[in-house]
């Protein structure tokens, strides 16, 4: 496959899997906040502090409601916002069309059509829900596409690997996100502990709540929180799951017969070895710098990948070099 | 005459005095072969033809078949490409006729461009006139002498005919450098059967499906010498090429790879493509990108697009290019009208297909001619395609007649004029009337010329211009589609 091609089916599958957890954190966290049993999550200023956050870039505007949800939803100069994202997973995904199936194509397309179509407007004002659940079941479909409708080969692993890395990050996203609204709202509440609402707001936002309910067969507490979105080996979500996906999506692509140090097989491989070993007490130990450290790993793996797999050189057209009989 | 809301969608349909109707006679009959389809779009009501029409428009939505509205880029405003759920149907006849002509002109095209790079004697004959061709810019030199595998130069070709008001064919030009369209055809063909289902069970039509299997067949069969399994390749100038879609479905189609130029390089005189595990040697390019612009070490030398040396990989054998370069001055206008006499030196056959009356400006009579009917013809730079810089005489105003000739005054040789043929007519559904309309209608045919075969396309795309009273089909001046049914015998 040309590398070009790999860096475009790995980059469709990374965009469409950061828009479809911008949406899912912007509705579930939004919505939760509306009646949070703390006063301060509730606060405007808080909520959109925290949805900026993870789905904002470094924003300077204004922050009422409007603009920040224009900003992470419709602003084209937001390279994070669900537009810009949507519309990169497309035009990568139009550079694979020859190799994705027809169906795979026209998913990719419905779900950049879905959000270029919808009214800015009526986003920021009632269409958030609408547009996010919407835009969740589009993101499903291609999924759904991509196991379904491939072959399950160098595409699909492309694909997949793309999906699964971002994944990762958004998983550490999402703590870090969560991490810093709760030391928020204790340095505001000293002595404050109950914070079951906001761990399992966090569980709601990477769609493992029920999973997690089931599991400890209580609403967990912060450490079960953390340790089910991070250490769980059941939990598909979580960062272990990930890795672990990443690793065999990277041994099917791999035609080296030995480990190399620095490779992508090796630095997924060491990650994967640490999180398997890894316990709930040493991340608490010191929960950001685990977190920080997870970034840095994550970092790791996808510039590996990308000097392993997918070195470029591109160059941009100057002119449109074909005339149209 | 009933209103349009109660009545059926041809209550006011008026069959053309002047053009040729595909669809009805004079007297307002059906002609046949268009039976079915009339009754069953008499019998759908207005509701279910409507639904019908927004179905298969959303089907080529879905599908990416759209182009970009460049005046809303910002917000990346994207238009389907329009279609018409009226098919053009040929009988099998008629289709005889057509095939038989495309395949003549093809094979005596090819002659003559072998002849032309080599040994010229159509020029030392003097049939053809040796400045013509020495003055086209789609002459290539660099193509001298060099032999391409099986001798073939124009390996997929478009042929744009009309039917005049005498009911007589017309071959209108040859595209044989990248004739566009072929996935269009194949897509027009995919959503009509969804929406006809009852109409494709009475007819019997020829399938446009196996199109991507026999170019594949082409492209392999003019192989390089040996290659056992050739890699052929499908080469774009990119995703922002108007033609992409294209390019992206027949690689798709195929099951090849669709390469850009940074996609490529040349070691040693042979083609490469860089993939995920080191690079893989390409055999056949099936090339969408201009002569101009594919190898800067030959041709244009600030093209970004192009590869460096895929020139000497093709002219050491290594690779082949389909088409070949240099091809481009084949179907200048102003050689299409020769067209009838390089059939009868290569071939000795009576042109099967016929040509339309053209003027040189550059003869002296002709110009002479021209410069006083600028008003009653159709005036056409020769090396224009997209159906840009053509003036059709009668819809001119006086200032702009006198552009006309002034513009050919300062350069005969860029153009030729021809009397303004009446394209035939067929019903088509306008939107802004909600009725079917007579419209001005073409026929591009796709030919595949291999080593061991000639093939044509049973169906080709029937461009429509949707604006009333408008001669000019192509997409770009503002032209839509129809699906085109070939009968069979």
């Amino acid at each position: 496959m040309l590398s070009r091609v790999a860096n475009s089916l790995y980059w469709a599958g990374r965009y469409v899997e950061r828009c479809d957890h911008t949406s899912s954190f912007i509705n579930i966290h939004y919505f939760a906040s509306l009646d949070t049993p703390n006063k301060m999550a509730q606060e405007d200023e808080f909520v959109l502090e925290s949805l900026l956050f993870i789905a904002g870039d470094d924003y300077q505007g204004k922050l009422t409601e409007e603009e920040v949800l224009h900003h992470i939803g419709f602003d084209r100069k937001n390279p994070m916002s669900i537009i810009n994202t949507a519309t990169q997973a497309r035009i990568n995904a139009h550079g694979t069309r020859h190799l994705i199936s027809t169906e795979c194509w026209e998913a990719f397309n419905k779900f950049y059509h879905l959000v270029n179509s919808y009214d800015p407007k009526v986003f920021i004002t009632t269409g958030l829900y609408d547009l996010t659940t919407k835009l969740n079941g589009a993101c499903s479909i291609i999924r759904e596409k991509i196991i379904r409708t491939l072959m399950h080969d160098e595409v699909w692993a492309l694909l997949m690997i793309g999906i699964h890395l971002e994944r990762a990050f958004q998983i550490i996203r999402l703590l870090n996100t969560k991490l810093y609204d709760v030391g928020k709202i204790q340095a505001q509440n000293p002595g404050l502990n109950d914070l079951t609402y906001e761990w399992a707001t966090l569980l709601r936002c990477a769609e493992v709540y029920d999973m997690s309910k089931k599991y400890y067969r209580k609403i967990p507490n912060q450490s079960q929180a953390i340790e089910f979105l991070i250490l769980n080996t059941k939990n598909p979500k979580s960062l272990i799951s990930n890795i672990e996906k990443l690793h065999s999506y990277i041994q099917r692509l791999s035609d080296k017969s030995t480990l190399v140090p620095g490779s992508i097989e090796f630095i997924i491989g060491k990650f994967h070895s640490y999180l398997t070993y890894l316990t709930i007490e040493e991340i608490e130990n010191d929960t950001t710098a685990f977190v920080l450290n997870a970034f840095e790993e994550l970092n790791k793996i996808g510039a590996a990948f990308e000097k392993d797999y997918l070195f470029l050189e591109t160059v941009e057209p100057t002119v449109d070099e074909s005339v149209s009989q | 005459m009933q209103s349009q809301q109660q009545g059926t969608f041809f209550d006011i349909y008026k069959p053309s005095e002047q053009f040729y109707d595909e669809v009805f006679s004079m007297d307002g009959t059906v002609k046949p072969g268009y039976q079915h389809i009339f009754n069953h779009f008499k019998s759908l009501g207005r509701e279910a033809f409507l639904k019908l029409f927004e179905e298969a428009k959303t089907s080529f939505f879905n599908q990416g078949i759209t182009f970009a509205v460049y005046s809303d880029t910002e917000n990346g405003t994207e238009k389907i490409f329009p279609f018409d759920l009226f098919p053009r149907i040929i009988d099998a006849k008629e289709w005889d006729h057509i095939e038989r002509g495309v395949i003549q002109r093809t094979q005596a095209i090819n002659q003559f461009i072998y002849d032309i790079y080599h040994d010229q004697k159509i020029l030392k004959d003097k049939v053809v006139p040796e400045a013509l061709i020495k003055s086209s810019k789609n002459f290539q030199k660099t193509m001298m002498g060099f032999e391409p595998p099986g001798k073939i130069y124009c390996h997929i070709s478009g042929t744009d005919i009309i039917r005049h008001s005498d009911g007589e064919y017309y071959v209108l030009e040859d595209n044989l450098r990248c004739p566009s369209g072929v996935s269009y055809v194949i897509n027009n063909r995919i959503a009509l059967k969804r929406g006809l289902v009852g109409v494709f069970n009475k007819n019997k039509i020829h399938s446009v499906s196996d199109y991507p299997e026999q170019l594949l067949e082409t492209l392999q069969s003019v192989k390089p010498m040996n290659v056992d399994e050739p890699t052929c390749v499908v080469f774009t100038p990119g995703s922002f090429n108007s033609a992409y879609f294209e390019h992206a479905f027949l690689a798709q189609r195929m099951g090849i790879e669709l390469v850009e130029g940074q996609d490529l390089k040349v070691d040693n005189d042979f083609v490469y493509m860089k993939t995920i595990r080191g690079p893989v040697k390409v055999d056949v390019i099936y090339r969408r990108v201009d002569d101009d612009f594919i190898d800067p070490e030959v041709f244009r030398k600030d093209s970004l697009l192009g590869v460096p040396g895929i020139m000497r990989a093709y002219q050491k054998g290594n690779v082949t290019l389909a088409n070949a370069p240099g091809t481009g001055f084949a179907d200048d206008k102003a050689v299409y009208t020769y067209l009838p006499e390089i059939i009868k030196y290569y071939l000795d056959e009576e042109p099967i297909l016929n040509n339309v009356r053209t003027y040189h400006c550059e003869k002296e009579d002709d110009y002479k001619y021209v410069m006083d009917n600028v008003d009653k013809l159709v005036v056409k730079p020769v090396d224009e395609a997209g159906g840009y810089g053509i003036t059709i005489g009668n819809q001119l105003t006086k200032e702009e007649v006198k552009a006309v000739q002034k513009r050919i005054t300062e350069d005969r040789r860029k153009y030729i004029a021809q009397p303004i043929m009446s394209l035939s007519v067929h019903a088509t559904y306008i939107e802004d009337s909600n009725v079917f309309e007579p419209r001005h209608v073409d026929l591009r045919t796709y030919t595949l010329f291999g080593d061991d075969k000639c093939h044509v396309l049973k169906g080709g795309l029937s461009r429509v211009a949707l604006k009333k009273g408008n001669l000019i089909v192509n997409s770009s001046q503002g032209g839509g589609s129809k699906d085109t049914w070939v009968l069979r015998s």
